[in-house]
């Protein structure tokens, strides 16, 4: 009698919910998965070699492009990484600071909506999805009169930030949902009181998505610590590390906020519901900072030499990004190309999990696992 | 005419109404695929704050024509190895358990095209070529995303089918008939608190989530999952054979809501005009005197329009209500849809197995008790909704 | 048992829930749906779109001086810049200035690079082609689209210190393709000597609440030479600001700089 044999299934290149273009190699018993298998690099971009041959300030628009969702932050890293290199040599003004860490919280928000949307959306509902869309879009349209890209921003420069905000961009207080997309008070004010209510009520409560993932793809905190975890993924397993405390980069230390950990084990529930905290306490920071940037204007960008040529060193930047620990290595020959940079990203580490975790869930879970680890396959690839 | 007809011979009478019959009734599926499957576009629209369709016909109501015609003039692309004569038949199987449901639907007073007595059980066997349907498309695609959406399906179909039944056998029950004509009969006599929507409330929470389960919708769309099997059994299908499956799923869909529509909301029984406006006047004659000029007027209006309540006029009105009743019903599976996630497929086992089964049988055993009391004693629920409704005229004996 | 009935209970609470918010973002939530073609979004001021080459349209003369910083300064290298020297004025004169619109990453780095003003990232839009070996966009082109950010005098790179940058158009003249006319053909001319006086003509059709309005004080020299405008073709100005400042790289431009 012939023995039954396991189904390899290919899920990807071209696969509804594989979030860009990946590939799973999964094997099925029936409906369980017993093994599965990565394969990235259908999006590999060469960014850590390009670099070597672009100036400094030429290299930001390319970390932009790695974790396309969530944009600012990884120019946050380079920036500050390069302005490391430089020591004392460059003082970024205060105000450029706050503007910075105001537009790192509001794009921890952007994606962490789109990451809530689509994990909704690999399950099956797929409206949560469309009104994570219909709010980032105000969101976009924020970033578009602060920056001029709605995704790709370009924003950050060595020693400060392009330009000083608009005016009227900040708002007040009391605006409320009718100047969402027009003033960033008038949308933390509709965040506050319409979205994260919605999103509690219409996912985070409903027992199909509970059931759906609960005590699915479960990783003990002590396996996200040995596989590199960092980010929504490690404090979902209940290990309470976040960069911005502990170890702050810009001026993280002069705000109140709290760190959201799961409490169920690191189960998609808990990636979903550190996620879902994450996002109100980005609003609190936001909200600190607009208050400040409102009493504090100034210059925005410190004095740099035309021609930017970093000390010789090397430096190893890491920041809080929105999903997960972004980090720079840069390595500078006193010239003004980057000898080197070494780019870590949370998603390529996070995606190395899968192979941990899968095995053993049905191939259901398996999306909803990929998509509570919200990877971006840009930034898996570089 | 009349003499024309009766001069013909039997058989060719019987296969000429056969004919009639069926033309319209495929007609009639037509028509509730187009508009079903651009109500199903619009209503995700709108939750979704968007428009949906909007180019053809008035705010893109006319959208079906259009897509049919597109998905008619594709190719028809045909992987490698498909098992060809089950690969092309699947669709057409599915579309006829789809269509032959609306066989034994009365869609108004005597609007039966087949007046089966056996009508629940020729449900339940139509049901069975659906999963047929699903397991050919899977098996002959030669893909394994199909095949595992055909054995997602074939499970789930075999295993809610049980418990669709056992729902049902409450209703059955309390009308002592299988036909559905009959089904609606009793509901029209026992009055709009009397419809089993309500006697029957367990049995028609697990009628709804079985029969979802059923139609394979969200949030039991496990045989045609987007997010994990690309489109399950139908992934290979294109052109006009992936369109067949569309229209079965919407063809399907409303068969099922008047299905739900007969059993549990009375079917095409309802008010019509006269009733209406004899209660209104009844209401308000008991207002007192000061309203009685009013209620006068609408009850002579009420005699004066009484043509309404025979004939063509009363089928009209039992049309109608039995196509809102049915929408709504549409509407419900829609808007869950639109709102829930979906369940995996162990639970969707555990639901229908472990909870929905013997909930079903607990209500067989609940409306066994009732009944026997309401036989005893006296039919203690009917009188009680029947007592609003003398009130309110709109009994009436 | 009871574990049973609760489960169902509180997933029947958290499903009605759900329904209840889809049924209300269905019935009272408007769509934002933005009919794409028949109205069209509105970008900000500050929106990265194509660069483009601006014109002084008092002179008629592009900004643009050939020194090859945006080339340089380009992160993917799509500009393409070739030039010779004009042996009567000495200056360089761009034979070809092209951008390659399929690499382009819009990262406003050219923009910033260019000390002469001569770049601005347009608002346009809608540049589909339908071959994407036609996405090299010729100096032409570029030219043509950026008359409509262009003004009768730009202001100085380094016009007012905390102001919007000078490489964000912070004045949109609003002319469309046909204000624009170019009878003398002068528009889009390489930079002329210093001692070279154009021969000017208006370039907008006028608006009428213009004629009413006094002619603001103007030093006398620039305010000679715009009145030779209406002479030529009657009844056409420049309606937007007016000889205030018209030549004047030097003073900057005050007006500019607040509007954004």
């Amino acid at each position: 009698m012939e023995q039954a044999k396991e189904l390899l299934v290919n899920m990807g290149p071209q696969h509804p919910s594989t979030h860009g273009v990946l590939r799973l190699m999964v094997k099925l018993d029936g409906e369980t998965v017993t093994w599965c298998e990565p394969d990235i690099g259908y999006l590999h971009r060469c960014f850590e070699k390009l670099s070597e041959f672009k100036t400094y300030p030429q290299v930001i628009p390319f970390t932009d492009r790695t974790d396309y969702l969530a944009a600012i932050t990884n120019e946050l890293c380079f920036v500050e990484g390069t302005e490391k290199l430089f020591g004392d040599a460059i003082v970024v003004p205060e105000r450029a600071q706050y503007i910075r860490v105001l537009l790192a919280e509001f794009q921890r928000i952007c994606s962490h909506l789109l990451a809530l949307g689509a994990m909704a959306m690999d399950i099956g509902a797929i409206t949560p999805f469309l009104y994570a869309w219909r709010d980032r879009e105000k969101m976009y349209s924020l970033f578009e009169r602060i920056t001029g890209g709605r995704m790709l921003y370009n924003y950050l420069r060595i020693g400060g930030v392009r330009n000083d905000l608009p005016a009227g961009i900040l708002g007040t207080p009391t605006d409320g949902e009718d100047k969402a997309d027009q003033t960033i008070w008038g949308f933390i004010n509709y965040f506050d009181s319409y979205v994260w209510p919605q999103w509690e009520a219409l996912v985070t409560d409903n027992r199909i998505f509970q059931w759906r993932t609960q005590d699915v793809g479960k990783l003990s905190a002590a396996n996200a610590i040995a596989y590199g975890a960092s980010g929504a993924v490690l404090r979902g397993s209940g290990v309470k590390f976040d960069l911005r405390k502990n170890l702050p980069n810009a001026i993280y230390d002069r705000f109140e906020f709290d760190i959201p950990v799961g409490k169920a084990g690191g189960d998609c529930f808990d990636r979903w519901i550190v996620r879902a905290e994450e996002m109100r306490q980005s609003s609190r920071i936001v909200k600190q900072a607009l208050a400040w940037l409102a009493e504090n204007p100034g210059e925005t960008m410190g004095k740099v030499p035309r021609i930017l040529k970093p000390p010789k060193g090397e430096i190893y930047h890491r920041i809080e990004g929105a999903r997960g620990e972004v980090s720079c290595y840069i390595v500078s020959d006193g010239g003004t190309n980057p000898y080197k940079v070494k780019w870590r990203s949370p998603c390529f580490v996070h995606l190395q999990l899968m192979p941990l975790i899968c095995p053993g869930q049905k191939i259901a879970d398996v999306i909803a696992i990929l998509g509570s680890i919200d990877i971006v396959l840009g930034e898996v690839d570089r | 005419m009349v003499a024309l007809w009766n001069n013909l011979p039997h058989l060719v009478q019987i296969w000429l109404l056969g004919l009639g019959k069926g033309s319209l009734i495929l007609v009639w599926c037509l028509a509730n695929f187009a508009f079903a499957m651009v109500l199903e576009r619009k209503v995700s629209a709108w939750m979704q704050n968007r428009v949906g369709p909007w180019r053809s016909g008035l705010h893109g109501w006319l959208q079906a024509i259009p897509d049919l015609l597109k998905l008619f003039v594709k190719e028809y692309i045909e992987p490698r190895n498909v098992d060809r004569p089950l690969f092309i038949l699947a669709p057409l199987v599915g579309f006829l358990s789809a269509v032959l449901i609306w066989l034994i639907v009365p869609i108004g007073p005597g609007g039966t095209a087949m007046n089966l007595d056996i009508g629940i059980i020729f449900i339940a066997a139509i049901t069975g070529y659906d999963v047929i349907a699903i397991f050919m498309a899977g098996w002959g695609s030669n893909n394994k995303y199909s095949l595992l959406g055909a054995m997602r399906g074939a499970a789930q179909m075999i295993s809610y089918e049980v418990t669709l039944v056992m729902s049902i056998i409450g209703v059955v029950m309390m009308v002592g008939s299988l036909r559905l004509s009959d089904i609606v009969e009793a509901q029209v006599n026992r009055g709009f608190f009397g419809w089993f929507l309500l006697p029957q409330i367990i049995g028609f929470g697990v009628f709804i989530i079985a029969s979802l389960a059923e139609l394979n919708r969200a949030p039991f769309d496990l045989s045609e999952a987007e997010s994990e099997l690309v489109s399950g059994y139908h992934t290979e299908y294109s052109g006009f054979r992936w369109a067949v499956f569309a229209l079965t799923e919407y063809i399907h869909l409303v068969g099922w809501s008047s299905i739900a529509a007969t059993l549990f909301l009375g079917g095409w029984s309802g008010p019509n005009l006269p009733q209406v406006l004899q209660g209104l006047g009844n209401i308000l004659n008991g207002l007192g005197a000061f309203t009685n000029v009013a209620g006068d007027a609408v009850s002579n209006a009420a005699v004066s329009i009484g043509f309404m309540n025979t004939g063509m006029w009363a089928w009209a009105v039992g049309f109608i209500w039995f196509a809102l009743k049915t929408y709504l019903f549409v509407f419900l599976a829609m808007w869950i849809r639109w709102t829930l996630p979906r369940v995996r497929i162990d639970q969707l086992m555990d639901l229908g197995w472990k909870f929905l089964l013997p909930v079903s049988l607990f209500n067989i055993f609940l409306t066994g008790v009732l009944r026997f009391v309401a036989v005893n004693y006296n039919g203690l629920p009917v009188s009680l909704g029947s007592f609003t409704l003398r009130l309110l005229g709109l009994w009436a004996n | 048992m009871t574990n049973m009935i609760g489960e169902a209970w509180r997933a029947g609470k958290s499903f009605v829930t759900g329904l209840n918010i889809t049924f209300k973002e269905m019935v009272f939530r408007p769509a934002i749906t933005v009919f794409y073609p028949d109205e069209l979004d509105t970008v900000p001021a500050w929106f990265r779109g194509i660069p483009l080459l601006k014109t002084d349209l008092l002179t008629g003369e592009y900004n643009c001086t050939s020194c090859g910083l945006c080339v340089e300064a380009c992160p993917v290298n799509v500009i393409t810049l070739e030039w010779h020297q004009d042996p009567i004025t000495k200056k360089k004169v761009a034979d070809r200035y092209a951008i390659d619109m399929s690499r382009c990453m819009l990262c406003n780095y050219c923009i910033e690079a260019c000390p002469f003003d001569a770049l601005v990232m347009g608002m346009d839009y809608e540049l589909c082609k339908v071959d994407p070996e036609n996405m090299v966009y010729e100096m032409e082109y570029l030219l043509r689209l950026g008359l409509k950010y262009s003004s009768v005098a730009q202001p100085g790179p380094k016009a007012k210190k905390g102001a919007l940058p000078p490489w964000v158009f912070h004045e949109l003249t609003g002319a469309t393709e046909e204000d624009i006319q170019d009878e003398a053909g002068f528009l889009g001319r390489a930079p002329q000597a210093k001692g070279y006086t154009p021969v000017l003509k208006a370039q907008y059709r006028k608006e009428e609440t213009v004629v009413d309005q006094p002619p603001a004080p103007a030093p006398a020299k620039v305010e000679a030479k715009v009145a030779v405008a209406p002479a030529a073709t009657p009844g056409m100005v420049p309606p937007d600001q007016p000889p205030a400042n018209p030549g004047g790289t030097e003073s900057g431009n005050k007006d500019g700089e607040e509007a954004e």
